[in-house]
């Protein structure tokens, strides 16, 4: 255990000198800032004045205008729904709204009288998170998952690239080893940088019993994700590209979490689909799905060892001798 | 001890070797100098038997036990000095010494002191980026004593180095010798070789041309005769005479004025030349 904490004192130490590492140390503040004065803390609502020719209804605040022709002017120039009365009934133009928006317009103009509709909220707390807030735990995931995907590989090419390499196979360092010293380098960094992104943004009343474990168990699974695919390249720029691309798949549960309608179970397979709805959990309280976190967690830390195992042992650390 | 019998490797599987046929073997307590020109070999035989590449054909053991199934924790007894320094650059020769020292699971030297041993104290805190070619390559030697091996792979270990720095080095490898390890030098110096090595080997061509200790191989390839030099009147002359003609050389010695005696002893530089027809160049 002391070998392997003086191997991740003189890792944290080559990482300082790493540029990667000051672009990472970066993007986390970038990240605080977009969500603290950036992002708005509520999204504008579609808000539309009406304007009308030639039906018989009244609408409050309705402008009644004198041609069709001038209804379809003031929609076009000035984002007004327009209601125009026929022989066939009423025809509404727009400038394109939301199919929401438009059945808000239709209802409230179908409605005979105002009455107050009776309201239920089920997750009072997540009614209230403000928008920028919400997005808190994309950038939590997120930053933690470059900091275990990119921070390790780069490392490990490093090594590649100054010969380092040869020195570790003839050492008696064995993959468990190797692996271990680094994913417990990135594990502890990430879970600091998720805390960090967490108390500047949405502050320390959240459940950190369940967000320090996630945030370390989920760097760790990048970090031998990372490690794993970096195995297959010899230097920088073929890598780093690749790398991006993943990087783009493993961003795709950002797509089901801005909206929730959209969550096809092909997206569930994919690593940070858990560890993002879970900091969610975590960050805001809710009724957390356990099982189903803990399950993919715990398959993708075993499955992403084993390949990191087999790929460093093979393609980093080989040599004609047994582990 | 270190066992190479009968290795080949053929990096391209197309029957053409890069080594045949290499037998040799490194005694606890002594230094096999493996000699050649570059292209020869040496370093692909060094990587086997370090296992950097698979053994092919033929068998090399550590005290009985295959390089095949070598376990990791075998590692804890190897220390390989390589040609080209390959060192943490963004780390300091401390920070080097110290995460090398970190990877092994047996007691392991004083970093400070192993830097003290090669001159190097002073720039302890330097990174390396920072070092010169000379102290890289000082520190890579460093770096291959930390874990005091049993077994010390030392490619060109004084390449590179002032003379001073480089006698240092040589008293510090003959002190792995007194200490018991088998040591396996790849040079290009001969006097290198001739100063250190019990047993030289001549490695042309990917094959053995010459195997015996340095004493033995001058004896074998040299002249057996003494050259005297006198001074006959104003003029410096020489002669020459059999070792086995004690009789004549006494006879003449009474009377000429005798400047300087020489054994014709060859040079491994020379043998090298005659047993391979080739110069050995860097």
């Amino acid at each position: 255990m002391k070998g392997i904490l003086l191997l991740c004192v003189q890792d944290f130490k080559r990482l300082l000198t790493n540029a990667l590492f000051w672009v990472l140390a970066g993007t986390l503040v970038v990240m605080v800032l977009v969500v603290d004065l950036a992002l708005p803390k509520k999204l504008a609502p579609e808000e539309f004045g009406i304007v009308t020719y030639n039906i018989s209804q009244t609408i409050p605040d309705a402008e009644v205008m004198d041609s069709e022709e001038a209804v379809r002017e003031a929609v076009r120039n000035n984002d007004k729904i327009g209601l125009i009365g026929g022989t066939d009934g009423i025809t509404v133009v727009h400038p394109g709204l939301s199919e929401k928006t438009l059945n808000a317009v239709m209802l409230m103009f179908s409605g005979a009288s105002p009455q107050t509709i009776p309201v239920e909220v089920l997750n009072a707390q997540s009614e209230a998170i403000p928008f920028n807030l919400h997005m808190s735990p994309l950038f939590i995931c997120f930053e933690a998952l470059l900091t275990g995907f990119i921070l390790g590989g780069a490392l490990m090419l490093a090594e590649r690239e100054d010969g380092t390499v040869n020195a570790l196979r003839i050492s008696p360092t064995g993959t468990a080893r190797y692996l271990i010293s680094k994913s417990l380098l990135f594990s502890v960094i990430g879970t600091i940088y998720a805390a960090l992104i967490c108390v500047f943004t949405v502050g320390f009343d959240i459940s950190w019993g369940i967000f320090v474990p996630l945030a370390f168990f989920g760097t760790m699974i990048f970090t031998l994700i990372g490690l794993a695919y970096t195995t297959l390249f010899h230097e920088m720029n073929g890598w780093f590209f690749s790398m991006v691309l993943l990087l783009g798949i493993n961003m795709m549960p950002v797509i089901s979490y801005t909206t929730p309608a959209f969550s096809p179970l092909w997206m569930k397979f994919i690593p940070s689909y858990p560890i993002l709805f879970a900091f969610e959990k975590a960050v805001f309280g809710g009724a957390p799905e356990t099982l189903y976190t803990i399950l993919s967690m715990a398959s993708w830390l075993i499955i992403s060892y084993l390949a990191a195992t087999l790929m460093v042992s093979k393609l980093f650390l080989k040599g004609g001798r047994k582990a | 001890m270190i066992q190479v019998s009968h290795v080949y490797h053929d990096y391209e599987g197309k029957g053409k070797c890069a080594v045949s046929d290499i037998s040799f073997q490194v005694e606890s307590g002594k230094i096999f100098g493996f000699l050649g020109p570059s292209g020869a070999g040496k370093s692909t035989i060094q990587n086997i038997m370090t296992g950097l590449l698979p053994l092919q054909k033929g068998e090399i053991s550590y005290e009985d036990q295959s390089v095949r199934n070598l376990k990791t924790r075998f590692f804890n007894q190897v220390g390989v000095s390589f040609e080209q320094p390959n060192l943490y650059s963004s780390l300091t020769g401390l920070e080097n010494l110290r995460y090398y020292a970190a990877l092994f699971s047996v007691p392991t030297q004083n970093p400070m002191e192993l830097l003290e041993l090669v001159g190097l104290r002073d720039d302890a805190n330097k990174r390396v980026i920072n070092y010169s070619k000379g102290m890289k390559q000082r520190l890579t030697f460093a770096r291959a004593l930390i874990n005091k091996p049993k077994y010390l792979f030392l490619d060109e270990p004084t390449g590179g180095l002032d003379p001073k720095t480089a006698v240092n080095i040589r008293d510090l490898i003959l002190e792995q010798r007194k200490r018991g390890a088998a040591i396996f030098l790849t040079t290009h110096s001969m006097e290198l070789a001739d100063a250190l090595c019990d047993t030289v080997a001549f490695l042309y061509g990917g094959v053995i041309a010459a195997n015996d200790s340095p004493d033995a191989l001058k004896l074998r390839f040299g002249k057996r005769e003494i050259r005297v030099l006198y001074r006959e009147g104003d003029t410096e002359k020489e002669k020459f005479f059999p070792m086995d003609d004690k009789a004549g050389m006494a006879e003449f010695l009474k009377t000429a004025d005798v400047i300087k005696l020489h054994s014709q002893e060859a040079t491994l530089e020379e043998i090298f030349l005659r047993v391979t027809g080739k110069e050995l160049t860097a």
